[in-house]
């Protein structure tokens, strides 16, 4: 938990320092910390998972903020993002999905 | 004396305030936990209901549409999460997580396209919000200042009442505890799982979204993107500091919304504390920490809470 703890608090001085190079008081430290969460699920856990894992969500937010440069609002990539995590959540839709068209072929 | 009895009504009568949105929530959870489901995803289905309920009282005019019309949106977010939770085997904290960034974005998305681009609704006209039944009917003082409060606050007591009695005293709440304790019993002995599991993440999302709607109808009277920021998350703590329990989950709630209320009494510059308003709002957070902390001990959840079922061959 300590050691959690303490790269969580890495976490936000890059953040400080790093990115924005200043303190905003906002509540809510722009959900990083909840997006930890997801990134260490969809990472399965694994150090090397985590990350690819934080690679794309990282990706998913700096490519989102350049959707709102032409003209997609916050709100719609939020969506966007939302949809990728959840159909990352649920990927064995596709091989349900897959499963029945090779299924379809058999029958065929 | 008179001073203090009238402080004290003010702080109760915040506290019920502050308390009823939690309540509601943390019942949902409460369902979709004993069934199994760690349901996350229940800040993101209180927005889409405080969303909801505020639009759709906008356009109607009246709050009990808007209520209903709050928990079905609440009901199809959580829909979502069970297809993709207990259908499709996703990871129940990713899969409500991606709720927790969905609802909010279509919440926000709709907002604008019906109200000329802002992410907040008009306010609802002050007839419009929820009734106080009982305005008028208790004498002044004490009584009248605590009890004379929004509807919703007496239906989220009376839905605990019936949550209990659902979960303790019936043969569906004796369902969804076998499904919650160990699923592949249940099925064995011909329980649905997936049916069980279903009814309740969306029990549980109806709630949530009643929980939002009764921020956005009576507490407040207009939904802004901010106004939910956590409420759902705290609901999920006091589920757990209430055993999984419904009148736990309640008592938690009351707990939580005493510590809100206690940040708007002491707040009041009239009170005479003089204290930064920064260190007040970590009241509630220090409180659920504290509690956590020295008086939840041996806390035992429902055993196959979070665990993916499938449906082994028979």
């Amino acid at each position: 938990m300590a050691v959690s703890g303490g790269l969580a608090g890495l976490a936000g001085v890059t953040q400080v320092l790093g990115v924005s190079g200043k303190i905003t008081i906002l509540a809510a430290a722009e959900g990083y910390g909840f997006d930890g969460i997801a990134v260490s699920l969809i990472g399965a856990n694994s150090p090397f998972g985590v990350v690819l894992a934080g690679l794309l969500f990282g990706g998913l937010k700096y490519g989102g903020s350049k959707l709102q440069t032409i003209g997609a609002p916050p709100e719609v990539v939020s969506i966007v993002i939302g949809s990728i995590i959840y159909f990352i959540a649920a990927s064995s839709i596709v091989k349900i999905a897959i499963d029945k068209i090779k299924g379809g072929k058999k029958n065929g | 004396m008179d001073n203090i009895i009238t402080s004290i009504a003010i702080l109760l009568s915040t506290t019920l305030m502050y308390s009823t949105p939690l309540i509601f929530t943390s019942l949902g959870g409460v369902f979709s936990e004993n069934s199994g489901v760690v349901n996350i995803g229940l800040e993101g289905m209180m927005t889409i209901g405080a969303f909801t309920g505020a639009a759709v009282t906008v356009f109607t005019g009246n709050p009990w549409m808007g209520f209903v019309a709050a928990g079905l949106a609440g009901g199809f977010f959580a829909l979502l999460h069970a297809i993709a939770s207990v259908t499709f085997n996703a990871n129940q904290v990713i899969s409500g997580i991606a709720i927790n960034f969905l609802a909010p974005g279509i919440a926000i998305f709709i907002s604008k396209i019906l109200f000329d681009g802002s992410t907040m609704t008009p306010s609802i006209a002050l007839d419009n919000k929820m009734p106080r039944y009982l305005n008028g009917l208790l004498p002044k003082g004490f009584f009248d200042t605590v009890f004379n409060t929004y509807a919703t606050t007496y239906i989220a007591f009376i839905l605990v009442a019936i949550s209990w009695f659902v979960l303790y005293k019936t043969r569906f709440g004796l369902r969804i505890r076998a499904v919650g304790e160990h699923p592949r019993a249940a099925d064995t002995l011909g329980i649905s799982v997936y049916k069980i599991r279903y009814a309740c993440v969306i029990i549980s999302g109806i709630l949530a979204g009643f929980g939002g709607a009764s921020m956005s109808l009576a507490i407040v009277s207009t939904f802004r993107p901010t106004l939910v920021s956590g409420q759902g998350f705290i609901a999920l703590a006091a589920m757990i500091f209430g055993k999984w329990k419904p009148q736990g989950a309640m008592l938690a709630s009351l707990l939580f919304g005493f510590a809100n209320g206690l940040v708007v009494f002491l707040g009041n510059p009239n009170i005479g504390i003089n204290i930064s308003e920064n260190l007040l709002s970590m009241i509630p957070y220090l409180i659920t920490l504290v509690v956590l902390v020295f008086f939840v001990r041996h806390v035992n959840g429902p055993a196959a809470n979070g665990e993916i079922y499938e449906k082994g061959e028979r």
